[in-house]
């Protein structure tokens, strides 16, 4: 579980230091891929708790879901209609129901365990 | 052994999408900062500005005064003499009557040609939009006094304090004289200046360009706006004498 996270650190110094910028027209876009990347991730990690991890799910749930919110958005302010709203609250909800799965499964494992002793 | 191995890939998926993920949020986190800062210096520069434009204008004022005190001076030195008082007068009464647009005058400037719209309306479009209207030519004239010009005529109709630009049905009313298009506008001033005064991205030039109408600027090195031909005559407004 050690290397991911320095995966992450990492991943942020880069892009803190490649001075790479989105422009403000499609920073709506980003945020939006961005929330679906941590939903998938947070999901993975729960996944991981419950044991049914996959590898193959994981690394396309991430890609498609970030791509395809982006995609969502945009097709949303084409045809006028505020589609990122719909994304954010909709990986929005599922984030924050990943968030409450692996509490509940981490609380679980920390009773079970003191109950062992 | 199996285990371990599958346990390695897994662990290096979740490091190449948490590596990611970093440098997404890196450079969400870089991109939306930059735009919040981007306000204070917006902030600091319209201030400059502010300043810069005092200062101008004091300096200005100052030498004004000065200007003032030598007129004095002279008036002060011919009352002595007793002669000379008619020459000055004469020299102001020029510059009055220049500056009430009583004179021809020449110098660099801009000459800006409007057209009503080539475009052919559409059947339910109003016709309107694709003539030139008397706040198109306002707002041309605001734009233009605004960079500075010294003098403007509209089709040899000098702009005065007290002249009129005012719908007449289909052509326009100018100094009570009523023209139509194309409309010929003389302003003489800074011809750069001027010109990109109209010019400004969304400026004038671009939304009359939005709805088809014909617009040409054109910067000349000489050129003459006509004197107000009309008379003037005051019948309510008496200047205040006495007093301050």
């Amino acid at each position: 579980m050690l290397l991911p996270i320095i995966a992450l650190l990492i991943g942020f110094t880069l892009g803190q230091f490649a001075g790479l910028r989105i422009p403000a027209a499609l920073a709506t876009y980003m945020s939006v891929a961005l929330l679906a990347a941590l939903d998938s991730v947070l999901g993975g990690v729960r996944a991981t708790l419950e044991g049914t991890f996959d590898d193959m799910i994981f690394v396309t749930g991430f890609f498609s879901n970030a791509l395809l919110a982006a995609a969502l958005a945009f097709l949303g302010d084409k045809l006028g209609v505020n589609l990122y709203m719909a994304a954010i609250f909709a990986f929005g909800v599922r984030l924050f129901q990943n968030l409450a799965l692996i509490r509940r499964i981490i609380v679980a494992r920390i009773s079970k365990w003191y109950r062992q002793k | 052994m199996g285990l371990d191995m599958m346990k390695t890939k897994t662990q290096l998926t979740l490091s190449f999408v948490a590596l990611l993920l970093g440098l997404l949020i890196a450079v969400q986190l870089r991109s939306t900062s930059g735009v919040y800062n981007a306000m204070p210096d917006l902030r600091v520069t319209e201030m400059r500005a502010v300043l810069m434009e005092t200062i101008t204008q004091n300096q200005l004022l100052t030498r004004e005064i000065e200007e003032a005190r030598d007129k004095l001076r002279q008036y002060e030195a011919s009352a002595m003499k007793g002669e000379g008082a008619l020459l000055l007068i004469q020299k102001e009464l020029d510059s009055a009557r220049m500056l009430a647009g009583l004179v021809d005058v020449q110098g660099s400037g801009l000459v800006i040609t409007l057209t009503d719209s080539q475009v052919s309306s559409m059947p339910g479009d109003n016709p309107n939009v694709y003539l030139v209207h008397d706040e198109d030519l306002l707002k041309l004239v605001n734009v233009l006094s605004a960079a500075g010009a010294e003098a403007i005529s509209i089709n040899d109709q000098r702009l005065l304090a007290t002249s009129e630009i005012h719908c007449a049905g289909p052509t326009i009313s100018i100094n009570n004289v009523r023209v139509g298009a194309p409309f010929v506008i003389k302003a003489v001033g800074n011809a750069e200046t001027l010109e990109s005064a109209v010019r400004m991205r969304d400026g004038i030039v671009d939304t009359l360009n939005f709805y088809g109408i014909g617009i040409q600027v054109k910067r000349e090195t000489n050129l003459v706006v006509p004197a107000f031909k009309r008379p003037i005559r005051f019948d309510y407004a008496q200047p205040v004498t006495g007093g301050k």
